[in-house]
């Protein structure tokens, strides 16, 4: 498998046999219809196809971004409980957002999934929620970033989304289960203690212990 | 000192697994808000939630792709020349007046400065603002606003529940909080807080109902329950 090439520069993976029964049978497992192309390949191609879109309004790019994220996102709201029909449309949806608000793009920051995911998640909670998400106000000089950011931090988004991607291949199997309960099913913490019939604090340390290894494996980035 | 007076100087956070529900969008609007607005007074806030957002980016990257309608591709590209809707809502552009202890999220979200909020009278040199109910646990989301050296009296709490100071600050036997910091309490926590002396207090909280306590002391501190 070309695509676990990747993952072997990164920190021993161990419990790994264990954690990959568990993927498939959450269907979490890539259907590898792209040989050859890594993990960061593909994220590379769709920060391009964005680019191209804020850049010139490509529509073959975002065809291939629809191909590559429409039936993901519809995967992952029919797991946040959305049926059928609803989880098609708001699939569109957030890839017409992404075509409208492509120029807002910032490859710096996020990388093409990451960016996505929070339309489609914005998306969920204005629709079927039918609550407003208050975020952290970008507007807010006090986040910006105070200089002109060197070359190399072009690409962090996608730097960042590697290596988070990679972290969470080595999460250990019970806290991979609460982190997949909270983004892929929207369960609150107290929802989620109640799921998996353990305290509210394990989820709570859970959760904790899997951010703190996300940011490990980010230490060194700017 | 060359920081900022705003920042890098909260030293009660909440624990990062907020921000990653924040990250997931797994909170009610309410815990949204209170969340951001926290997150709002550290310099690495931003940092933390991308690291959060990167891991709904590889769960999205990482799902077995589900079957689109087979006119899905063609039906969006027929929308791509409408114009879009108007920015929806966009943030209320309410400037910060100088003093104004709002931190951004807030102000965006209320639309108003702290002193335009309706204020009532919730008991002696304190006054009570809400904001929000909803979410799970019928949660509420108020503000208290006292004066300097008031007594909260004894209180417990139902669920979790969260208060972030945005003014002044308060004591508990847990430590001194203040502006930027947010004490999470959960039920098992009963206790007695002091508004500082030098300046009103302000704060944001999140509590959840029905309370637990019974009996005639509920009666007494009802309107204190939560805080």
């Amino acid at each position: 498998m070309l695509k676990e090439r990747a993952s072997e520069i990164g920190p021993a993976r161990t419990g790994r046999h264990i954690w990959r029964p568990h993927l498939r049978k959450l269907g979490l497992m890539d259907r590898d219809d792209a040989p050859g192309e890594t993990a960061a390949d593909i994220a590379g191609e769709m920060a391009a196809c964005i680019a191209a879109i804020a850049s010139h309004a490509d529509r073959t790019a975002f065809a291939r971004l629809f191909g590559h994220y429409a039936p993901r996102l519809k995967s992952y709201l029919r797991r946040m409980n959305v049926e059928e029909r609803l989880a098609e449309d708001l699939a569109q949806e957030a890839m017409l957002t992404v075509w409208r608000k492509a120029a807002q793009f910032d490859p710096a920051r996020a990388s093409a999934g990451t960016w996505i995911f929070t339309i489609a998640r914005n998306r969920f909670i204005d629709t079927v929620r039918r609550e407003k998400r208050p975020g952290l106000d970008p507007a807010d000089p006090m986040l910006q970033p105070e200089e002109v950011r060197p070359a190399d931090e072009e690409m962090a988004g996608a730097e960042i989304g590697e290596r988070v991607r990679l972290a969470m291949k080595d999460l250990p199997p019970d806290q991979a289960e609460v982190v997949e309960l909270s983004f892929l099913e929207g369960l609150a913490h107290s929802a989620i203690a109640e799921r998996l019939d353990i305290p509210l604090g394990t989820v709570k340390s859970r959760l904790r212990l899997a951010f703190a290894r996300l940011r490990t494996a980010l230490e060194d980035l700017k | 000192m060359t920081a900022p007076a705003m920042r890098n100087t909260v030293t009660h956070r909440l624990g990062d697994e907020w921000t990653m529900a924040y990250a997931a969008g797994s909170l009610s609007e309410g815990q949204s808000l209170i969340v951001a607005s926290h997150l709002s007074y550290q310099d690495d806030a931003g940092k933390r939630l991308a690291a959060a957002e990167a891991v709904g980016g590889a769960m999205v990257e990482k799902l077995a792709p589900d079957t689109m309608s087979p006119d899905a591709l063609a039906k969006t590209l027929a929308l791509l020349d409408e114009p879009g809707p108007a920015p929806a809502r966009a943030p209320h552009p309410v400037p910060a007046a100088s003093g104004d202890p709002l931190p951004p999220p807030l102000r965006a979200w209320l639309g108003k400065s702290v002193d335009e909020l309706p204020w009532r009278l919730l008991g002696p040199g304190m006054r009570r603002v809400n904001l929000w109910r909803g979410g799970p646990n019928d949660q509420r989301l108020w503000m208290l606003r006292a004066k300097p050296g008031i007594d909260i009296p004894m209180h417990g709490h139902s669920g979790t529940e969260l208060v972030l100071v945005l003014k002044g600050s308060l004591e508990d036997p847990h430590g001194v909080f203040r502006a930027g910091d947010i004490e999470e309490c959960t039920s098992d926590i009963v206790h007695a807080l002091r508004t500082g002396e030098d300046e009103e207090c302000i704060c944001l909280a999140l509590t959840e109902g029905p309370t637990r306590f019974k009996g005639w002391m509920a009666k007494l501190l009802q309107p204190f329950i939560g805080l």
